[in-house]
C-alpha cells in the first residue's frame, strides 16, 4: 500500500504540478510488472513538454537485457497543464534471471540539462515451459476487495491473448451499487509481451467506482467479446477471424459504512493533498487585488467539495471568484483536483497573518477522519493605492454583492446631451432620392438627348456619302448597275435642291446649275438613258462619269 | 421630415435631469428620468447608456446589460459600452456565449452612420453631375461612380437596419428561461438560458420567440422571459 501510494504521490507530483513550472517532465513506466526468464516486456519513458536532445538511456541491470525500441510522439492534454507535446522512448526489456530488479533511472538531456527518472520495480519468475495455458484468458477484478464508503474503486478487466486478436469489446455488469465519476470513462490499454513461444497481447480496461452502496458488492463477470484471426485468408488476401466469447470471473468488493463523521467533514474520501498560492505577498497596496487560488487533489471524487466559509478579516477582503473541477484516469489511477480561485483585497495597511483553512477528510489508507491545515501564510500591505470608497464594500462597511461593489468601476455616465436622437436609418432611401434627383434628372436628360441623335443619326443618311457608297456597292447585272448609277446622280441632285429625290425636277436644277457642271451631268444622265432605255452599249466610262458630274456638283 | 427633427429634439433635456438624480444617489429618480425616452423608441445612446449604469448599480445586471447593448447599436466605437458590458458579464455565471452584431461592420459603425456616409457620396455624385453642365466636355464618369458607391452604401445601411430590427438582441431577465424545441409550454424543455443570456431573436409567434444563443443553440422561450434590446 505504501508502494502504491508513494507512486500514486508521484504521478500527481509529475503531472499535475510540476508541469506549469518545469519546462520538461519525465516519467518512467512499464509495460507489466511481472514476467518469466525469457519474456520481453517494454518499458517506457515519456518526456512531456521538450523534446530530448538525445535518446534517453536506461542501465542494464545484471540478468536484464534493455533495448531501445521506438519513439513516438503526440500532444496530450490533462487536467490543468493544457495541451502539450509528448514523446514516449519505448524500450524492449528482457530478463534471462529469476528476481527483483529495479530499472532505471533513465537519463533524459534537454535544453536544460540531464533530468532523471525515478525507478520501477520488475518481478521476474521461473519459466513454466510445460504449462498449457489457454488462448484467451479473462480476469476480471476489483484492484482491492475491501473498500470504504464514498472510496474510489478501480475495476480491471484483462484479457491475456496468445492468439492474434483484434477488436476486444467488454460486457460488464450493472456495478450496483457503485457509481461511475461525473465525466469520466473506462482507460484502455494494449500491452505486448514478447514470449519464445509466441508473443503475448493483454488488453486492459480500468474504470473509476465510487463505493456508493455498502455492504457486499460482489459483481457478476464481465465478458470479453473478440476477434481471433485464423490462418485462413479471403479471396481479397484479408485474414478471416472468428468471434470468441470469454468471460471473467466475479468480482468480490465489500463496502464498509464510513464511522460516524465529525463536525466539518468535507465529504472528501480519499488520500488529498491542499495548496495555497496568493500571486501577491508583499509590497501589497491597500485596494490592490491579489489573486489567491486553493487547489485540492487526490485519489477521490472532489466535485462536490466546498471551501470552508471564508471569514473577512480586519483589514482584508475576501471576494470567492469561481472553481473548475477535473478528474480522470491517470496512469491507471483516478485522479480527481479542484481549483478553487479567489481574490483578497486589503482595505488598511499592516502584515495580516492569514488564518488556516482546516478540511476534514476521510482517509481510506488511515481508516479514520483527519483534517487536513491549508497554510495560508502571510501578506504584508505596505502603502495606499487606490483610495477605496464606502461604496466600493457597500454600506457601513459590509461586503456588499459582487454586482454592485465591483472592484473595476464603471464607465461614468453622460451628464449632457440630447435624450433622444432622430431614427436615420428608416428614412434612408428617401433622403438618397431626394439627393439623386439633380444629378439623376440632369443625367437622364443629357442621356435622352444622347439617345435621340444616335437614333436621328441612324435614321438620316448623308445624300453624298450615299451616292458615293453606292457607287461603291453597285451590283453586276449591268441593269441594275445602271439604276443603282443613276440613282446616285439622282440623290446628289436632290440633296442640292433641297429636295427628295421623288420630288426632283432634273430640268429646273439643271437649269440652275452652271452650265460646265450642268453639261457633264446631263452627259452623265444621257449615257445612262440611252444604255437603259434605248438599248444602248453600257458605256466604258460609266461610272466615271457620275463620279465627275457628283464631284462637280458638290465643288459647284 | 423637418417636424420629425422637432419633434425628437423636443425630448431633449432629460439626460441632464436624470445626472443630477444620479449625482445625488437618487438611482430610481435617475431611471424614470431616463426610461421615458428609452421606451418612446427614440432614446440616445448617452440614454440608454445611463440606464444602463443605473441597472447596474441597482443589481439588476440583465437590464443593465440590455441598455449597454442598446447604447452599443448607437454608439458603437465607444469604449464604455464594451467596458461595462465586460464588467457586468463577469459577474454572471452559467450563461452561453452572447450573440455578437449581426454585420460586422456594425461593430464599428451604425446603420445610420453608413448610411449618412452613402448620402454624402450621392450627394457628391449628384452635385457633380449638375455642376458638369457648365463644363460639358469633362468626364461624368467619376460623379456617377460616386453616386452609384453612394446608392450601394445607402442600400446595405438600410438592409443591416433591416437585420437589425427583424432580429433584435434580447437578454434574458428576471429569472431562468426554459427553452423548448416547439412553442408551447407543453414542449419538451431543451435548454435553460440563465438571467444575464444575449440571445437573438429568430422567429416569434404567438407570444413565443425562437432565439439562438452565441453558441448556436435555439429554442423557443416566453416572450416576457427577456428584454429585448431597445431601439
Amino acid at each position: 500500500m505504501r508502494l502504491l501510494t508513494a507512486r500514486f504521490l508521484m504521478v500527481v507530483l509529475v503531472l499535475f504540478w510540476a508541469l506549469p513550472a518545469a519546462a520538461a517532465t519525465v516519467s518512467l513506466s512499464l509495460g507489466v510488472p511481472k514476467v518469466q526468464v525469457g519474456q520481453t516486456t517494454r518499458v517506457t519513458v515519456t518526456v512531456v513538454g521538450e523534446q530530448p536532445t538525445t535518446l534517453p538511456t536506461i542501465p542494464d541491470p545484471e540478468g536484464v537485457r534493455v533495448r531501445f525500441r521506438e519513439r513516438k510522439s503526440q500532444f496530450i492534454s490533462t487536467p490543468g497543464t493544457g495541451i502539450v507535446p509528448s514523446y514516449q522512448y519505448i524500450f524492449d526489456v528482457t530478463p534471462s534471471e529469476i528476481g527483483s530488479y529495479e530499472l532505471g533511472p533513465a537519463e533524459v538531456v534537454v535544453n536544460s540539462g540531464p533530468i532523471l527518472t525515478e525507478t520501477v520495480s520488475l518481478a521476474v519468475q521461473t519459466r513454466k515451459e510445460a504449462v498449457k495455458t489457454a488462448d484467451l484468458i479473462a480476469t476480471t477484478q476489483f484492484r482491492r476487495q475491501t473498500a470504504w464508503e464514498g472510496e474510489i474503486v478501480l475495476y480491471d478487466a484483462t484479457l491475456t491473448a496468445r492468439v492474434p486478436i483484434r477488436d476486444v469489446q467488454w460486457r460488464f455488469p450493472q456495478f450496483e451499487g457503485l457509481q461511475i465519476p461525473p465525466n469520466v470513462g473506462a482507460q484502455n490499454s494494449t500491452t505486448q509481451i514478447g514470449d519464445p513461444s509466441g508473443d503475448i497481447v493483454i488488453v486492459k480496461s480500468v474504470i473509476p467506482l465510487i463505493a456508493a452502496g455498502t455492504g457486499d458488492r460482489t459483481q457478476p463477470p464481465s465478458v470479453a467479446r473478440v476477434s481471433q484471426l485464423t490462418s485462413r485468408v479471403t479471396t481479397y488476401g484479408l485474414p478471416l477471424s472468428k468471434q470468441r466469447i470469454e468471460p471473467g470471473e466475479r468480482a468480490p468488493l465489500k463496502v464498509r459504512p464510513l464511522p460516524k463523521s465529525p463536525p466539518g467533514f468535507s465529504g472528501l474520501v480519499g488520500e488529498f493533498s491542499f495548496s495555497s498560492v496568493l500571486d501577491k505577498t508583499e509590497k501589497v497596496k491597500v485596494g490592490e487585488s491579489v489573486g489567491w487560488t486553493v487547489n485540492v487533489i487526490g485519489n477521490g471524487v472532489v466535485d462536490g467539495f466546498e471551501l470552508p466559509e471564508l471569514e473577512n478579516l480586519e483589514g482584508v477582503r475576501i471576494y470567492r471568484d469561481k472553481s473548475s473541477v477535473a478528474g480522470g484516469m491517470v496512469e491507471g489511477e483516478y485522479i480527481g483536483r479542484k481549483t478553487f480561485s479567489m481574490v483578497l483585497v486589503p482595505t488598511a495597511r499592516g502584515v495580516y497573518e492569514l488564518p488556516n483553512l482546516d478540511v476534514v477528510v476521510f482517509s481510506p489508507e488511515a481508516g479514520r477522519y483527519i483534517t487536513k491545515t491549508v497554510k495560508l501564510g502571510k501578506i504584508s500591505v505596505m502603502g495606499a493605492g487606490k483610495a477605496l470608497k464606502v461604496e466600493d464594500f457597500g454600506a457601513n462597511g459590509e461586503e456588499a454583492e459582487p454586482a454592485t461593489a465591483p472592484e473595476v468601476d464603471l464607465e461614468g455616465i453622460y451628464t449632457g446631451g440630447l435624450a433622444t436622437t432622430v431614427p436615420l436609418a428608416p428614412v434612408l432611401p428617401l433622403i438618397l432620392i431626394l439627393v439623386l434627383a439633380p444629378g439623376g434628372l440632369v443625367l437622364a436628360a443629357e442621356l435622352g438627348s444622347a439617345m435621340n441623335s444616335w437614333w436621328a443619326g441612324r435614321r438620316t443618311v448623308p445624300a453624298q456619302a450615299q451616292g458615293r457608297s453606292r457607287l461603291a456597292s453597285a451590283p453586276d447585272d449591268p441593269t441594275a448597275r445602271l439604276a443603282v448609277y443613276d440613282l446616285a446622280l439622282r440623290e446628289v441632285l436632290a440633296k442640292r435642291a433641297g429636295v427628295s429625290v421623288g420630288e426632283l425636277r432634273r430640268d429646273e436644277v439643271l437649269s440652275e446649275l452652271p452650265s460646265e457642271v450642268a453639261a457633264e451631268v446631263q452627259q452623265a444622265f444621257r449615257g445612262l438613258d440611252r444604255a437603259r432605255f434605248a438599248g444602248g452599249p453600257v458605256p466604258e466610262d460609266a461610272v466615271d462619269r457620275v463620279r465627275v458630274a457628283i464631284d462637280k456638283l458638290e465643288a459647284a | 421630415m423637418i417636424a420629425w427633427v422637432v419633434l425628437c429634439v423636443a425630448w431633449a433635456g432629460s439626460v441632464a435631469d436624470g445626472a443630477s438624480a444620479w449625482e445625488d444617489g437618487k438611482i430610481d429618480v435617475a431611471i424614470e428620468a431616463w426610461q421615458p425616452a428609452a421606451d418612446a423608441g427614440w432614446g440616445s445612446g448617452r440614454v440608454k447608456f445611463n440606464l444602463g449604469n443605473a441597472y447596474y448599480r441597482r443589481g439588476d445586471l440583465p437590464r443593465a446589460i440590455a441598455y449597454w447593448r442598446a447604447a452599443g447599436q448607437y454608439r458603437p466605437r465607444t469604449s464604455g459600452v464594451s467596458h461595462n458590458i465586460a464588467l457586468a458579464r463577469r459577474d454572471l455565471s452559467g450563461v452561453p456565449t452572447p450573440v455578437g452584431a449581426p454585420m460586422t461592420w456594425m461593430r464599428i459603425l451604425t446603420p445610420g452612420e453608413l448610411g449618412l456616409l452613402g448620402l454624402l457620396f450621392a450627394a457628391v455624385g449628384s452635385g457633380g453631375l449638375v455642376l458638369r453642365r457648365r463644363n460639358p466636355e469633362g468626364s461624368r464618369l467619376g460623379w456617377v461612380g460616386a453616386a452609384l458607391l453612394g446608392t450601394l452604401l445607402v442600400l446595405l445601411a438600410t438592409w443591416g437596419w433591416g437585420v437589425q430590427s427583424r432580429s433584435p438582441v434580447a437578454v434574458v431577465v428576471d429569472g431562468d428561461a426554459s427553452a423548448r424545441a416547439t412553442p408551447d409550454l407543453a414542449a419538451a424543455q431543451s435548454l435553460i438560458l440563465r438571467p444575464g443570456a444575449e440571445v437573438r431573436v429568430v422567429q416569434e409567434l404567438d407570444h413565443f420567440l425562437l432565439v439562438e444563443t452565441g453558441d448556436g443553440d435555439r429554442g423557443w422561450i416566453p416572450d416576457g422571459a427577456v428584454l429585448r434590446v431597445p431601439r
